[in-house]
């Protein structure tokens, strides 16, 4: 009798959108998933710069989710920090996690946009509470 | 935000029971009910002399503001002596928590002034001319009065201060712990440092 293929579990999944969106756009600095209250979940930048990258990416979430709430501009969709050395953008997976990507200032910016559409999706089908 | 009677439900649920008002304390305070309202305006006096003497609590209070606070603390002083010190009583010194942040009344000013109603006590329990164990247990009561107010405050304080980040800048309190987390870890080897720890 032999096993039948075994599921990926989560974080394999959740890896696998990371290299999904690095395939897409190699030029990233840079992806991570983290909870809204800023714990990092995966991610592929360097160890030592995560546990920050996610608690700062979920504040930039968080203010720019109120500022588009109280300035009536709808449901945040991203929020982008552009500084004189790249992009860092956070798009929101859900009620409960966070797409983070960082890139320089060539990244395409309209294609880290499709290659979030379809990765909040999953990570809040992984992720999310339903 | 969280309604006053739940700010106060989980400060009390923090405090260690040995360090609660019992019902022996309240009803010691309240068998005397008569008495302590007569030492209010006394009270009054001396805290707010207290408070004008020391120049950054003096500088909470608007110009001819000090009748208007005495009175506010006299009827805090009679509702406290007569009780009863329940639920109402704690949600009501959850809300104060909240004043004091619109006041800009920084937590260690409260905590030392909550010692000078205690203290008062203290020193002028023999004015009641009670029995021993009586007068201690009265003593006690007040120090367990001061002791869960300045929990309750406190606590009313830091919770209105992260709601408030929550609802203006969207932080929520869990997120908010996590950054603090990340800042004083690094600030505590800078103390360590600087004490030579």
């Amino acid at each position: 009798m032999t096993a039948g293929p075994q599921q990926p579990t989560k974080s394999e999944q959740l890896a696998a959108i990371i290299a999904s969106i690095h395939e897409a756009i190699p030029e990233l600095f840079g992806v991570m998933i983290a909870s809204v209250d800023g714990l990092a979940v995966a991610h592929d930048l360097q160890e030592a710069d995560a546990e920050r990258i996610a608690a700062m990416a979920a504040t930039a979430l968080g203010l720019g989710a109120r500022i588009a709430e109280r300035t009536n501009l709808g449901t945040l969709t991203e929020s982008m920090i552009r500084g004189t050395q790249g992009h860092l953008v956070v798009y929101s997976a859900g009620n409960d996690a966070v797409l983070v990507m960082s890139g320089p200032l060539t990244a395409n910016l309209t294609l880290m946009r499709i290659e979030a559409r379809v990765a909040t999706v999953q990570i809040n089908s992984l992720l999310g509470r339903h | 935000m969280d309604s006053m009677h739940g700010i106060a439900r989980v400060a009390i649920d923090q405090t260690p029971p040995a360090c609660r008002v019992t019902a022996e304390h309240a009803a010691v305070i309240s068998e005397n009910a008569d008495a302590l309202v007569a030492m209010g305006p006394e009270i009054a006096t001396g805290f707010y002399d207290t408070l004008y003497g020391h120049g950054p609590t003096a500088n909470i209070f608007h110009d001819g503001e000090r009748p208007m606070r005495e009175k506010t603390l006299i009827g805090w002083w009679e509702r406290t002596v007569r009780g009863p010190i329940d639920d109402d009583y704690w949600a009501w010194m959850a809300m104060v928590g909240l004043t004091h942040v619109v006041r800009h009344v920084a937590n260690p000013m409260m905590l030392a002034m909550a010692d000078y109603v205690a203290e008062f006590v203290s020193i002028n329990s023999n004015r009641l001319h009670l029995p021993e164990m009586d007068r201690i247990r009265l003593v006690e009561g007040f120090d367990r009065v001061a002791s869960m107010t300045r929990s309750v405050i406190t606590y009313g304080y830091d919770h209105a201060m992260s709601a408030a980040l929550y609802e203006r800048a969207g932080i929520p309190e869990a997120l908010l712990t996590r950054l603090g987390d990340q800042t004083i870890r690094d600030a505590l080897v800078d103390a360590k440092s600087e004490l030579g720890l």
